[in-house]
Order: structure tokens, then C-alpha cells, then sequence
């Protein structure tokens, strides 16, 4: 264990020495920019509410690709599943918030966004299940598409003919507001992310269901020939892991912007599979990972308005994370490979 | 429309016939589409700029490699890394170059060949990197399949163990068939400011670098069925931006999806029929490291 | 006269494993030695060893008298030592003459012509002959060995290792084997051949080497020596005088004919998603107290048959009756229910979850079973103590019931698997290959456990390639050949000679 965030650790360091080298490319000097924006960051009301702010999407997002890499699944769609959530937590909105009070509206948004990106992950989940059609690609290709039928709506039905052509939609009733925790400006967002983390982790541990997934992840032959429906177990496990990923959109449009706007998401879905990733895939774990990614989110966000850098610079660093980590994992699995081999 | 998609096609085919599958090509597109941009214009040279190109996406390809053959690390987790990096570098060293432009490349017809009937001037009528790619499908497909070359890189995706266990050096041709595959996928990346966009935006390949992830499957890892693979797809592009500008009464934003949808009907209707057929035409060794030693 | 091969004291370790300790051995020109010895007594290592795979820790080798160090099995291959392993190195997808070529010298643009006529020839000369135009997978299991042969020759190999050729082979292909093996010693060529067949290896050798824990106990020349000698040296003295290691006679019931039939297939038949046929018109009875052989090479269609009979596929004709009960369609977990137990030939695929706990294991296949589970909540404290008590049971060697299942040896795996696979109320067990790759000890006790289990009146029906395993287990035997049953017959009437005949596909 001990080896593993040692090993974690390193890796993160060395990306952040790597990136260093890019920033100085630019022109930004990096032995400026890290204390400065660590600086913000952390000892800066705006920066660690911020912080937690970016932690929950990539949490939600993170866990939900974890969850389909129990069955070594690739959820490349968590970006399309938190905007087809987005815009299944807009239609409600928009369509019972005037009526309803929160107790409602909140339970409704919550179980309809869940449903809707279960729905959603089902089209690949069924192709895979059904048909082994590559769950990478057609996960991967289905983002596009979310993401065209949310311009869809945006420049069309949707839009909120009083913002100037900006593809937006109107503001929800506060009825569909995420409330906030305390006088902060963090919403329940997050306890939700870590209490479904949590839930995760008891499901694998302690029900059979999970010990199914754990054994078909495990060895899919070997549970065929336990009479598990490994069939099954694929489809739940991926529709499950879209569902989760979705409630990142629902987080985001009720929690943040009260609306659905053009580009809400900065990559949370694609980073999502850095969370996990660096996580190993472990759901406690990405409580963890999670906030890091957000710190580098927040990091980049603090580049972005200090040195006039674009976004892509987040991108940059995540890249470079992934690499170090990936690269890094040699050294654990060889250490496993010598125990078992012996 | 389909020559990006083609080069980038075969450049997957020999990196996946080795068993390293380049996810990442998104990411080695955009950046090869930058340098090609830059040095276009700085220099005015489009050979200069190719040359850039392929050796910036050579570079990338060969951090990949050293991620999935050196390191051994997920080859799938190491190409989002790619694709994510050169989104990243691509924006960050683009962003000085929003509004600039550059000349596009003129078409050569080829006499004769040009006056054929509708495809005539389809294939015929064009600028020199498609025919440079129509050069490639048969190159690539000669190399794979009539070598000793070609030989040892099938053997190296089929079974690794074997071909260590023979003397030969299987990270040497991974390694080999990676940076080269990523020059073709570079030559991709390429094409997008030599041909179809003679100024500089943000994400300029807009997701064709993971259609072309998808191409290498429906293509059987095989050059010859790339090519038409990449024409259909560059046409289904093509015909989106048509209905565009002719006005169709169909939303942009839903034939945006077209060809994504495509790809997964095709990529679907492609793995029922290979499974009926009861044949895999993938490598066996894609996608898995190799380590000396191993037990099979 | 300079041995060709010369090994001076060769040692190797592992991790907590002395696997070769100071080996001595040297090989003539034109002569076959044998390497004898029980699984982990060192011969695999010391094969790799000598063919380039591994790196000996210490001790030096010597080609015609000349000292030697192979770095990679290229090395080896260029001074003339091939290695054809006991795991065929091919690719399936290729065709033989590629598989023969690769990795050799060969101009830029293949020239096909020319490297059919080089192999053919090949062929011809040493009995080897095959189509290279065939694609490998297409190939027989013996016919895959003559293409691992012909790759040896074809880099013009002067030494051959030969790592238990004749396991996968049926007793007609490994006479024609040993025919080729006599043509290759004539040309000059000088052989190792690793065998724990004792007949083979008086027959064949010109001298005979033992090992026992990594260590050469003794050299012996042909004509010189006896079987039990051979067995007595190859096992140590203590075990065979302890007796422990025999495992108990199995005298067939007299009154078997009269007990219930377990599981019966009728003209059952199977075809594979292509078409082709898997299994064809199969008559087959099993009865409670009963062990059933089932006898064939490699291939002949005991996987289709296994899996119908487990339950992961429905047959396209004919029926299968489970005690009595037409059993439609495929239902592993059915069949659970009614008291199948299943010990899979493969064990690390198909029979437990490498990194999941040992205890956790012996939830494979017992899930239903209310006693570990609860509304759906697993109860791990009985999984636990369940785990423990079974393991106890079965002297199941584990650091703990906690242990990460893949890090036990082969022996306790298949003891854990036989150990779940009885531990709910049975009817039927089905076991493949059940003691390949066993030590001698753990063969023993799986075999005792199985003699066991028949006499508390299970059915069992055992799918094996060894002959003797079968006829000293079996009480009644079928024969499998390409999908069919081409011979039956109960236990007194077995001869291997005719079993070995109606494997090939011959009328005995």
C-alpha cells in the first residue's frame, strides 16, 4: 500500500516537472506559477471552495468509470453520459420546477438523471453485451453525439430567446437549485459522490451480486462456469456505470449554472477516466484522485486568468499525468508478477 | 474528406498488425496539423512542413511506445494520454496562431485516368498527397503480406512469445511499426491544413482521429479495405457538410451526428457478421504487453 | 571422442527453488538421451537452460569442447541446439511455411516457390512430410509437432531438445515419432529427449539420465537398467516403501449394471456456429458409483462434450437426460442445482478467480447455496470458516484461507476445486485432465478423493489423454474420435494397444 502512494506520488510529481518544462516553452515561468497558483488554491476561500466545486463531477465521472473497469469495461462516454444527465436534469427542470417544491424536484432530478444516462449507456452496453460489438468505440463515438444533440436543443428549442443568442437555456425555478453546504458555495454535490463511492464499494464487497462482478472481472470464463450470467453482469455493470457518470451533469447544471450552457464541460468525462485510472480502479479510491485531478482543473483555471493561457493547458497536464501514472504501474505489477511467479 | 482518415487508417493498420493500438491518433493529428501550420508558415515550404509533421508525430508515437513497449504500460489508457496531451499542446501552441492562413495545395490531374466517368475525377483529379496515400495502401499492403518484413510484424501481433523465442527482437519492431504507423496517422493530421482548411482554429481535426480508431476494425487490419473504409466514411463527411450548405431542411447539429451513428451501425453490422462467420481478423496479441517469460 | 554437448556443474535457482544443483551430462553424436524425472525435478529448467531461454546462475557449457554462453534462444539456435517445446511455439493464424521461416535469413520479397520446395524436401527426408500451405490451427496435434520438427531442421539444427514430445500424441503418432527420431540420429543429429513414459524411455534411449530435486542422481546406459530401478530413482526410495503414494485398486461392484444411470446422451449431436459438426450421434451412459473413462487425443470433441454435459450448451439433436429428467437447453446453473460438479481440464480458466481469496473461491458454483448468503448479502464469516474447514479437509497448503488463489501451486488449486466441486450434495461429477501437470503426491490424493467419491456412489465421468490414468481409474470406457464414440467397452476388455488404434480413428 505504502509502495502505491509512494509510487503515485512520484508520478504526479514527475508530470508536474514535465508540464514545467512546457509552461517555460510559453513563455511562464513555472517556479513562479506553481507557488503563486498553489498559493490561490489552497489559502484562498474562492480557490478550495473551487476546488471541491471541480472534485465533484470528476468524482462522478471517475466513479463511473471504475465501476465499468470491475469488468475490466472501458467507459470511454462518461463526457456524453454527463451531458445526455445535463440535459435529462434541464428537461425536469424546466419542465416541473415552476410546479413543484424542492423535496419533489431534487428526488426527481436525481432519479430521472439516473435513469435517463442508464438509458443512455444501455446502447452500448446492449451492443456489447448482445452483440461483443467494442464497448471502447461505440462509448467513445456516442460522446459526439450527446454532445451535437445538446447544441441541438441549445440553438434550438431550448434556447433562452432573452440572452442574446447565447446558446443557453433559461434559469431553472429554484425549486431545482442543488442546495449549498453551509455558507459555502460547495452543494450537495459531492456528499452524494462519496456517499455513491461508499455504496459502490459495499456492493462489490458484500453482496453477491458484487461478488458476481468481482469474479467476472476476475476471470469471465470462470464465472460462466459458475452459472453467473455474465451477460447480464456486463450489461447492469456498464448501464450502472453511465448512470453514476450522468449525475455529474445533473451536479453541474443544478448545482453550478442553473441552466444548460454551451461547453459546461471542461473534459470532466474524459478525465473521469484519469480519476479512476489513478485510482486503480478502486471506488474508495477515486474519492482521493478526484481531488487531485481538481486541483490540476483548478491549477489550470489560475494559468488561464494569471497568464492568459488556454484551457487546452489542462489537457496538457492531464496527458502528462496519465502517461507518468500508466508508465509508473510497471513497477507495482512487476513486483506482483515476482509473488505469484514464485 | 476521406484522405485524413486513410492515412491515419493505415498508419493504425501496421502499428495494430504489431499489436500496439494507437488510440491516441486524435491527439497526433492535431499536433502534426500544427506543426505542418507553422512551418507552412514560416518557411513556405509544404515539403518542410510535411517533413515536420512526421517527425513530430513520429516523436509522439514514440512516447507511446515507450509507454506500451518499454514500460509495458495499458496501451489503451496510454493513447487517451496521447489524445488528451495533443489536444492540449495543439491548443496551447495554436492559440498565437488563431486567424492566420496558408495555401491550400493545387490538384494534378492525372491525364487519361481523369476522364473516367464520375470516379474519374473523384481519385484522379487531386492534389499529391492522395495519391500519395493511393501509393501507401499498396505499399503497406506489399510490405505486410509479400516480405520478410511483413512477416516478422504480423508474427510480432500474433504471437510475441514465438518470436522472441526465434531470436527476433520484438520490442525493436513494435517500436518500428509505431513511429512509422504514427507518421502515416501524422500525414493525417496534415492534410487538414495542406488541403481542407487554409486557416488555423481551435480542435481543427473535430474527431476524426477516432473515426479512424474505429476504420482499423472495420478495415480487418488489412491496407486495401482502409482505403475503401475511408472513402465511405469521407463521403458520409462529406455529404453532412453538403446538406449543410445546401440548406436540407434537417438541423446541422443532428447530421453532426451522422457519421458517428454510422460508425457504430457499421462497426456493429461488421462484428455480428465476423462473429456468424465465427473468424477474428484481429491481431492475437493486440492490446497485450509483452513480457519475456511469460507462460502462455 | 569430444561430446558434442557437455554441461559441468549447472546450477540455477529461483526465488526459495534450487531448480538445477551442479549439473553434469553430457551428449554424444547420433545418440538419444533421456532425461528423466517427476514434474519439478528440474528438466524443464535445465532444457531452457541449454536451448538459451534461461541463464544459468553458475557452471559452464561446452559445444564440441568449446565453452559457451547462450544469451537468448537465437544464440542457441545459431550454434545448432533447437528446442521444440512441450507447448507448441506456433502461430495458428500463419501457415507452416511461414511458421518455418520466421526469424530465418530471407531475401526482402518472400520467395515462396523456393521455401516450399526447401521444405518439402525437408519433409521428405526425415518423414516430416505436410502441406505448407496449410494454415497451423488447421493442423492435428501431431501434425503441429512435425512443423515444430521441421522449424528446428530447417535452422539446421545438430542438437534437438525434445520436452515430452509424446504427451499430446496418441500411441501410433509417437511410434511414427520415434521412427523420425531414429532417421534424424542416423544423419548425425544428437537428441535430448524429456519423458516420464517409462516404456518409451527404455526403448528408445541410448543413455538415460535421472534427475530428482534438481539434482542428477544417476546415468544409465541402455540394456542396463530396469523400470522399477528407473521409478525407484526418479522417486526416492521412502515413497515407494511407504506405500504412499499407491493409490487404492479400483475393483469395479459387481452389481454396477443394476445401479440408476445418472446421466445418459442419446444420438446427442452438436454442430459448431460454421456448421461443422462437433458432436455426432453420442450414446453415452453414466452410472451412480460408476467412473466412466473417456479416452481420445487431444481435439476429438471432448470440450463440446464436457460443455454439454456441464450445461453451457444445448444440444441440436438427440437428448440429454439428467437422473431420469430430459434436461432442454443450456442452463449451467440448472445443472448446478441438480448435482453436477464440473473439475475443468483447464483450471486456471475456467475453474477459479486468481485474485480473489481462497475462501471466496469455493463460492464458485456453491453461490445458490443459502448457507453463504442472505437476501443477496454475502455472510463472509461462514464464507471464511467454510473456507478454512475445506481446506483443512483437503490439506489444502495456503498461507491462509485469505491467500489470493493464483498464488498456490497446481495441485492445491485442483485440490481446492475438487474440494468445492463435492462439497454440495452430488450426483454427477465431470473431471478433465484431472491430475495433468500433478506431482506424484498430489496425484495420489485426487485420485484416492475420486475412487472415493465413486464408492459413496457418485457418477463420475473422467475425460483423460493418459491411457493408463484411464485404466486404472475407469470402470467402463469410451472411446472419442472426431465428435463420435467410436469404441466402448468395460474395464476387463481395455487394452491400450486397441484403445490407442480406435483414438486414431482406425478399427481396432
Amino acid at each position: 500500500m505504502s509502495v502505491q502512494v509512494a509510487v503515485t506520488v512520484g508520478s504526479i510529481v514527475l508530470a508536474l516537472i514535465l508540464g514545467s518544462v512546457l509552461l517555460a516553452l510559453v513563455g511562464v515561468n513555472p517556479m513562479e506559477a506553481y507557488p503563486s497558483v498553489g498559493a490561490l488554491m489552497f489559502f484562498d476561500q474562492w480557490g478550495w471552495q473551487d476546488l471541491f466545486l471541480k472534485m465533484t463531477p470528476l468524482l462522478l465521472t471517475g466513479l463511473g468509470v471504475a465501476i465499468a473497469a470491475q469488468l475490466n469495461l472501458w467507459n470511454i462516454g462518461a463526457e456524453g453520459q454527463l451531458y445526455l444527465g445535463a440535459i435529462a436534469t434541464t428537461w425536469l427542470a424546466l419542465e416541473f420546477s415552476e410546479s413543484l417544491d424542492a423535496h419533489f424536484m431534487l428526488p426527481i432530478l436525481l432519479i430521472g438523471t439516473f435513469v435517463a444516462g442508464g438509458m443512455w449507456a444501455a446502447i452500448p452496453a446492449g451492443l456489447r453485451s448482445w452483440f461483443g460489438v467494442n464497448e471502447i468505440i461505440t462509448t467513445l463515438l456516442l460522446n459526439y453525439v450527446a454532445i451535437s444533440l445538446a447544441d441541438y436543443l441549445l440553438f434550438g428549442a431550448w434556447r433562452d430567446p432573452s440572452t442574446l443568442n447565447f446558446p443557453m437555456t433559461r434559469s431553472f425555478g429554484e425549486s431545482s437549485y442543488l442546495p449549498m453546504i453551509g455558507s459555502t458555495t460547495v452543494h450537495w454535490g459531492l456528499p452524494l459522490g462519496i456517499l455513491l463511492a461508499v455504496l459502490t464499494w459495499i456492493l462489490l464487497k458484500s453482496t453477491t451480486i458484487g461478488f458476481q462482478i468481482r469474479v467476472a472481472g476476475d476471470n469471465l470464463s470462470a464465472a460462466d462456469y459458475s452459472g453467473f450470467n455474465t451477460k447480464n453482469l456486463l450489461f447492469i455493470v456498464l448501464v450502472l456505470s453511465g448512470a453514476v457518470a450522468a449525475l455529474a451533469g445533473m451536479t453541474e447544471v443544478a448545482g453550478i449554472h442553473h441552466r444548460l450552457q454551451q461547453n459546461f464541460s471542461i473534459n470532466y468525462g474524459y478525465t473521469g477516466i484519469i480519476v479512476s485510472r489513478l485510482a486503480r480502479n478502486h471506488p474508495i479510491g477515486v474519492i482521493g484522485t478526484a481531488f487531485l485531478l481538481a486541483v490540476i482543473f483548478v491549477g489550470g483555471e489560475l494559468l488561464q486568468v494569471e497568464y492568459q493561457l488556454p484551457i487546452a493547458v489542462v489537457y496538457l497536464f492531464e496527458g502528462l499525468l496519465l502517461f507518468t501514472v500508466i508508465g509508473s504501474e510497471l513497477f507495482l505489477s512487476y513486483r506482483l508478477r515476482r509473488r505469484v511467479a514464485v | 474528406m476521406g484522405t485524413p482518415l486513410l492515412f491515419a487508417t493505415l498508419g493504425g493498420v501496421l502499428s495494430e498488425r504489431a499489436g500496439v493500438i494507437h488510440l491516441g491518433m486524435e491527439g497526433i493529428m492535431l499536433v502534426s496539423a500544427l506543426v505542418t501550420f507553422v512551418v507552412d508558415l514560416q518557411t513556405g515550404s509544404k515539403v518542410l512542413a510535411l517533413v515536420g509533421a512526421m517527425m513530430a508525430a513520429g516523436a509522439l508515437s514514440g512516447l507511446h511506445g515507450f509507454v506500451c513497449i518499454s514500460l509495458r504500460g495499458n496501451q489503451i489508457a496510454s493513447g487517451l494520454a496521447l489524445a488528451l496531451f495533443g489536444t492540449g499542446l495543439s491548443g496551447l501552441f495554436g492559440d498565437a496562431l488563431i486567424g492566420s492562413t496558408v495555401t491550400s495545395l493545387d490538384r494534378i490531374p492525372i491525364p487519361g485516368l481523369e476522364l473516367i466517368p464520375i470516379l474519374g475525377s473523384a481519385f484522379f483529379n487531386q492534389d499529391w498527397m492522395v495519391y500519395l496515400s493511393y501509393v501507401l495502401v499498396a505499399g503497406l499492403w506489399f510490405v505486410l503480406f509479400h516480405t520478410n518484413w511483413g512477416l516478422q510484424i504480423r508474427s510480432v501481433g500474433e504471437a510475441p512469445i514465438v518470436c522472441d523465442a526465434l531470436g527476433l527482437s520484438v520490442a525493436k519492431i513494435r517500436y518500428i511499426c509505431v513511429i512509422f504507423g504514427g507518421m502515416l496517422i501524422g500525414l493525417g493530421g496534415a492534410y487538414f491544413p495542406m488541403v481542407l482548411t487554409s486557416f488555423w482554429v481551435d480542435d481543427l481535426t473535430a474527431g476524426r482521429g477516432w473515426i479512424a480508431v474505429a476504420l482499423v476494425i472495420f478495415a480487418f487490419w488489412h491496407p486495401g479495405k482502409a482505403f475503401w473504409g475511408a472513402y465511405l466514411f469521407g463521403a458520409a463527411i462529406a455529404f453532412q457538410l453538403q446538406a449543410q450548405v445546401m440548406g436540407l431542411k434537417i438541423p446541422s447539429y443532428i447530421l453532426e451526428m451522422f457519421p458517428y451513428l454510422l460508425t457504430i451501425v457499421v462497426l456493429t453490422v461488421v462484428t455480428v457478421r465476423n462473429r456468424r462467420a465465427g473468424q477474428t481478423f484481429m491481431p492475437a496479441a493486440l492490446g497485450l504487453p509483452f513480457f519475456r517469460g511469460d507462460k502462455h | 571422442m569430444i561430446p558434442v554437448l557437455e554441461l559441468q556443474k549447472i546450477h540455477k535457482e529461483f526465488p526459495g527453488i534450487v531448480a538445477n544443483d551442479q549439473i553434469d551430462l553430457t551428449l554424444n553424436r547420433g545418440e538419444i538421451h533421456t532425461i528423466l524425472g517427476e514434474n519439478g525435478a528440474g528438466k524443464s529448467t535445465l532444457m531452457n537452460i541449454i536451448s538459451g531461454l534461461y541463464i544459468p546462475d553458475s557452471g559452464s557449457m561446452l559445444l564440441e569442447g568449446k565453452p559457451l554462453h547462450f544469451k537468448n534462444p537465437a544464440q542457441a539456435i545459431a550454434k545448432g541446439v533447437g528446442m521444440v517445446h512441450q507447448h507448441f511455439m506456433l502461430i495458428p493464424n500463419h501457415s507452416v511455411s511461414e511458421n518455418i521461416i520466421l526469424g530465418t535469413p530471407q531475401a526482402f520479397r518472400l520467395q515462396k516457390s523456393k521455401v516450399r520446395q526447401q521444405i518439402e524436401e525437408l519433409g521428405r527426408r526425415y518423414g516430416l512430410e505436410l502441406n505448407p500451405d496449410l494454415r497451423v490451427q488447421d493442423l492435428s496435434v501431431g501434425e503441429q509437432q512435425k512443423v515444430e520438427i521441421l522449424k528446428v531442421l530447417f535452422r539446421g539444427a545438430k542438437i534437438l531438445i525434445l520436452d515430452e514430445p509424446t504427451a499430446v500424441l496418441t500411441p501410433q503418432e509417437s511410434e511414427a515419432l520415434y521412427k523420425i527420431l531414429h532417421q534424424m540420429k542416423k544423419d548425425g543429429h544428437s537428441i535430448l529427449f524429456i519423458s516420464h513414459k517409462m516404456r518409451e524411455v527404455i526403448e528408445l534411449s541410448d543413455r538415460i539420465t535421472v534427475l530428482r530435486h534438481g539434482k542428477v542422481k544417476a546415468t544409465r546406459n541402455r540394456g542396463e537398467t530396469s523400470p522399477s530401478e528407473l521409478a525407484r530413482l526418479m522417486m526416492g526410495e521412502s515413497t515407494i516403501q511407504t506405500g504412499e503414494i499407491q493409490i487404492k485398486t479400483s475393483k469395479a461392484s459387481s452389481d454396477q449394471s443394476q445401479n440408476k444411470t445418472i446421466v445418459r446422451l442419446k444420438n446427442a449431436g452438436l454442430r459448431h456456429e460454421l456448421g461443422h459438426c462437433l458432436l455426432q450421434n453420442i450414446n453415452l451412459e453414466v452410472r451412480a458409483g460408476q467412473i466412466v473413462g473417456l479416452a481420445g487425443v487431444a481435439g476429438s470433441g471432448q470440450a463440446p462434450l464436457a460443455e454439454v454435459l456441464v450445461g453451457l450448451r444445448g444440444l441440436d439433436t438427440g437428448k440429454y437426460q439428467f437422473a431420469g429428467e430430459e434436461q432442454k437447453g443450456a442452463s449451467i446453473s440448472e445443472l448446478i442445482h441438480k448435482g453436477v460438479g464440473y473439475i475443468p481440464e483447464d483450471r486456471k480458466r475456467y475453474g477459479i478467480a486468481p485474485h480473489l481469496e481462497v475462501a471466496e473461491n469455493f463460492l464458485l458454483r456453491n453461490l445458490h447455496n443459502n448457507q453463504f448468503q442472505s437476501r443477496g448479502w454475502l455472510q463472509r464469516d461462514k464464507v471464511t470458516a467454510f473456507g478454512r474447514d475445506r481446506m483443512r479437509a483437503f490439506d489444502v497448503r495456503a498461507a491462509s484461507e485469505k491467500t489470493p488463489i493464483g498464488q498456490l501451486s497446481g495441485g492445491n488449486m485442483q485440490k481446492v476445486i475438487l474440494a468445492r466441486e463435492t462439497s454440495r450434495p452430488l450426483k454427477f461429477l465431470l473431471a478433465a485432465q484431472p491430475v495433468r501437470g500433478l506431482d506424484i503426491h498430489a496425484t495420489a490424493f485426487l485420485q484416492n478423493q475420486l475412487l472415493q467419491a465413486r464408492a459413496d456412489g457418485l457418477a463420475i465421468l473422467l475425460i483423460s489423454e493418459d491411457l493408463e490414468e484411464l485404466l486404472l481409474m475407469s470402470d467402463y470406457l469410451y472411446v472419442i474420435c472426431q465428435g463420435s464414440i467410436v469404441g466402448e467397452m468395460p474395464k476387463e476388455e481395455a487394452e491400450i494397444e486397441k484403445i490407442g488404434l480406435l483414438m486414431t480413428g482406425e478399427r481396432a
